[in-house]
């Protein structure tokens, strides 16, 4: 019983820990860089915006825009200098996404590596948790 | 697991369009006597014409398929070719070039071909297609009317 109980609580207390550490979002490399070019032309704008709509076949896409105020509800990630906030209700799915930025001839795009996401649309756009 | 490699794991559906294909050929054949006006011709905006001056080399030009697969049906596939194969169909316009084969160009007749730019992505589209019924919303899949 004792025993059990001690059992319980290191759980509890190692679960608990483990929350805070997990970054709410991260940013790669390539993804930091593309930031501070596009924000350099614009000194107004104090970084991007990640918000969720539903859109897509699969039920939600995210979307992103410049920005100039912090929202009350926004959640601020500063890496390297560049700031995003990403709204509140994109934050549940965001938990834990590394932002990247894939450049080709053909097309450029910032891709969400979502460790959240049960499904997408066959082109990615789109996702449901 | 990142969304690309979901993506390159979602098999193609490329039996639906050979089930697809036989009858829309047939239907396009009976039409092919017709002269070809604009109908038959695929544009290309702008910002398509820059950017293609921008990213091809030497021959290179542009190609436009479409492929089985995507959530409704057929999507677009765009890639940068230097070989003009029989069936070809080659679209110029202020020097740039967009070649279709003929068994996707009964997909995208009448259509344009654009290169939109958005914070989030930039990346070449097939806008207002004739032949398209609906698409799902980011532009990449369609299904055809009948």
């Amino acid at each position: 019983m004792s025993a059990s109980l001690v059992r319980a609580t290191v759980w509890a207390v190692s679960k608990r820990k483990l929350q805070p550490t997990r970054a709410a979002l991260t940013l790669t490399p390539s993804a930091v860089n593309k930031i501070k070019q596009l924000l350099k032309d614009k000194p107004e704008h104090v970084g991007l915006k990640v918000g969720v709509r539903t859109r897509g076949c699969n039920g939600l896409s995210y979307s992103l825009e410049y920005t100039k105020t912090k929202g009350d509800s926004d959640e601020e990630v500063i890496q390297d200098g560049v700031r995003v906030f990403i709204e509140k209700k994109a934050q549940l799915t965001l938990l834990g996404t590394e932002m990247d930025y894939v450049e080709d001839k053909l097309s450029s795009e910032f891709v969400f590596n979502n460790p959240n996401i049960k499904g997408t649309c066959g082109c990615g756009e789109s996702f449901h948790v | 697991l990142t969304a690309e490699a979901v993506r390159a794991v979602i098999p193609r559906r490329s039996g639906r369009l050979l089930a697809v294909f036989p009858r829309l050929l047939t239907r396009w054949e009976t039409t092919s006597s017709i002269p070809e006006a604009g109908e038959g011709q695929i544009r290309l905006t702008d910002s398509c014409v820059q950017r293609l001056l921008e990213i091809t080399e030497g021959s290179e030009f542009l190609r436009l398929q479409v492929e089985g697969g995507g959530c409704s049906g057929f999507q677009y596939k765009f890639s940068l070719d230097t070989v003009i194969n029989p069936d070809d169909r080659v679209f110029e316009q202020g020097g740039a070039r967009v070649v279709v084969d003929s068994d996707s160009l009964a997909f995208v007749k009448g259509a344009q071909v654009d290169f939109s730019q958005e914070l989030i992505r930039s990346s070449f589209q097939v806008l207002n297609n004739p032949q398209a019924q609906q698409g799902c919303s980011c532009g990449s899949s369609f299904s055809v009317k009948v």
